[in-house]
């Protein structure tokens, strides 16, 4: 925590020494998302699926340092509000600060970003509430005109009163862009996540053992345990632009979690509404 | 005395028009892609395939950037012409360019940058900002004084043209072929009309990114 602290009182003070230039962005939206194994279950019969709304908002600025780094400054806040597993609604902010650095000139040329974020969690269910962190980097690169490439590596630290949810991860992932036409977009990612999960079962003899809590998050008592995991997740995007600030958006993801040989499949679908200002 | 020094003048304005329309005319062209639809942006030009362009006068053009876009898309101007590139948003913009009929960078600015560019070399030029890499725009230099773009009918007129023979040609950013194909030969005396059907690349570019929380820039 001490590293984030330095980090983000460095980048505010770099981003605030030029805010006579800087550049605002106000983005907000909403998803209506679908998954089949919200209680990340190996047992097929202890899966539980449910559609939650996910409305967003986010405010940003950009400031250009020098001809070619720019630092960004982001506030994120975010509702999850679930249909038929209330206990999992929850609220949620967090501040993000980093610098991106293109290396020279034209829409072409690499570039990479450096970032942190600090952000809190509030549930419904409260041994979720948390406080996360994360630091980043990602790099990335126009090939063609239609097409984009990005990869990057984030760690994320997940504080919790309770440590069911005291969790940490390292996640790499690979991202492709495809302009389809001049108002749609393709985008195919690949995540590669090594971290702690929550995964659920039902044990009607339940006896408490260090390491699992008993919780009643799907409107039955199931058994909650932190598990050390494996996820590789493959999701494929489809993007319209309405206009110049809106945009409507699909897209299904499929998480194949691993963890002792046993498997936690989660598929996804969300769709997405946004519009910037 | 002074009722008929103001009839001689009035004849002689009407009679320099008259000399004037007696050796100049208009083309109108159309440009239209392959299925028929009007094509915008599309610039069109007369070269003098026998006797002299007039001499040349100081000639500015502006290049301006509105709401993070570059206005206009495309700017046609001639050889020798002095482009001013103001920035009218309050952010800064970084605009360069690679292309070979003009290599040119403005650094980060805000307002008017000190000097204006000066396009010296016949083509295309592509115009670019660093900071939003979906800003993008095209200069188009050409080495003649008569030369128009069309508008959102498709439709332009070259006016003033003294009686010659001229290759017109038209030039547009998506274009599939070379301007050099679209080239017709004429001699004009009186006004034309000219009928050109182009074939247009598909524009790849997305007008914006679409919003997706952080991670934007």
């Amino acid at each position: 925590m001490k590293y984030f602290s330095s980090l983000f009182a460095f980048l505010f003070l770099v981003g605030f020494t030029e805010a006579a230039v800087a550049e605002w962005s106000l983005d907000g939206g909403a998803n209506l998302v679908y998954e089949s194994n919200l209680s990340y279950a190996y047992d097929k019969g202890d899966r539980k699926a449910d559609f939650s709304l996910k409305p967003f908002f986010s405010v940003g600025n950009y400031n250009q340092l020098t001809d070619n780094s720019r630092f960004f400054l982001s506030a994120f806040f975010e509702g999850d509000l679930f249909t038929r597993y209330e206990r999992l609604n929850t609220v949620s902010g967090k501040i993000t600060a980093g610098i991106k650095n293109k290396m020279g000139l034209g829409a072409y040329t690499p570039w990479i970003t450096l970032y942190g974020s600090a952000g809190a969690l509030s549930s419904d269910e409260s041994i979720r509430d948390s406080f996360i962190t994360t630091a980043g980097l990602s790099i990335g690169k126009r090939l063609h005109e239609r097409v984009g490439l990005q990869a990057g590596y984030e760690y994320e630290q997940r504080a919790s009163k309770n440590f069911l949810f005291t969790q940490n991860n390292n996640i790499i992932h690979l991202n492709l862009d495809f302009l389809l036409t001049d108002s749609t977009s393709i985008s195919a990612g690949y995540a590669l996540r090594r971290g702690d999960i929550a995964a659920y079962y039902k044990d009607d003899s339940y006896s408490p053992s260090p390491g699992e809590v008993r919780l009643n998050t799907f409107n039955t008592p199931m058994t909650a345990e932190k598990i050390r995991a494996t996820t590789h997740s493959f999701s494929l995007t489809a993007i319209f632009a309405l206009t110049g600030n809106a945009s409507v958006s699909i897209t299904g993801e499929r998480r194949e979690t691993v963890s002792s040989g046993l498997s936690y499949p989660d598929d996804a679908v969300r769709l997405g509404i946004s519009y910037s200002y | 005395m002074r009722n008929a020094l103001f009839t001689g003048f009035v004849l002689s304005i009407l009679l320099a028009g008259f000399i004037r329309n007696a050796h100049s005319a208009t083309i109108r062209v159309l440009v239209s892609d392959d299925r028929g639809t009007p094509v915008k942006d599309a610039v069109v030009y007369a070269e003098l395939k026998e006797g002299k362009y007039p001499p040349p006068k100081k000639m500015t053009a502006t290049m301006d950037q509105q709401n993070k876009e570059f206005i206009p898309y495309v700017l046609p101007v001639q050889i020798g012409t002095s482009v001013n590139f103001p920035n009218s948003d309050n952010i800064r913009h970084h605009v360069y360019s690679f292309s070979p009929a003009k290599k040119f960078e403005l650094p980060l600015y805000k307002g008017k940058p000190g000097n204006p560019v000066v396009f010296d070399k016949q083509g295309a030029v592509a115009v670019g900002c660093n900071i939003h890499d979906w800003m993008i725009a095209y200069i188009y230099v050409v080495d003649t004084p008569y030369f128009a773009k069309t508008s959102e009918n498709g439709k332009s007129n070259l006016s003033d043209l003294p009686a010659a023979l001229y290759e017109i040609k038209v030039w547009h950013p998506r274009m599939k072929s070379a301007s050099e194909i679209t080239a017709k030969q004429l001699r004009i005396q009186k006004n034309e009309e000219l009928d050109y059907r182009i074939e247009l690349k598909p524009e790849w570019r997305l007008h914006r990114p679409p919003p997706s929380g952080m991670g934007r820039y």
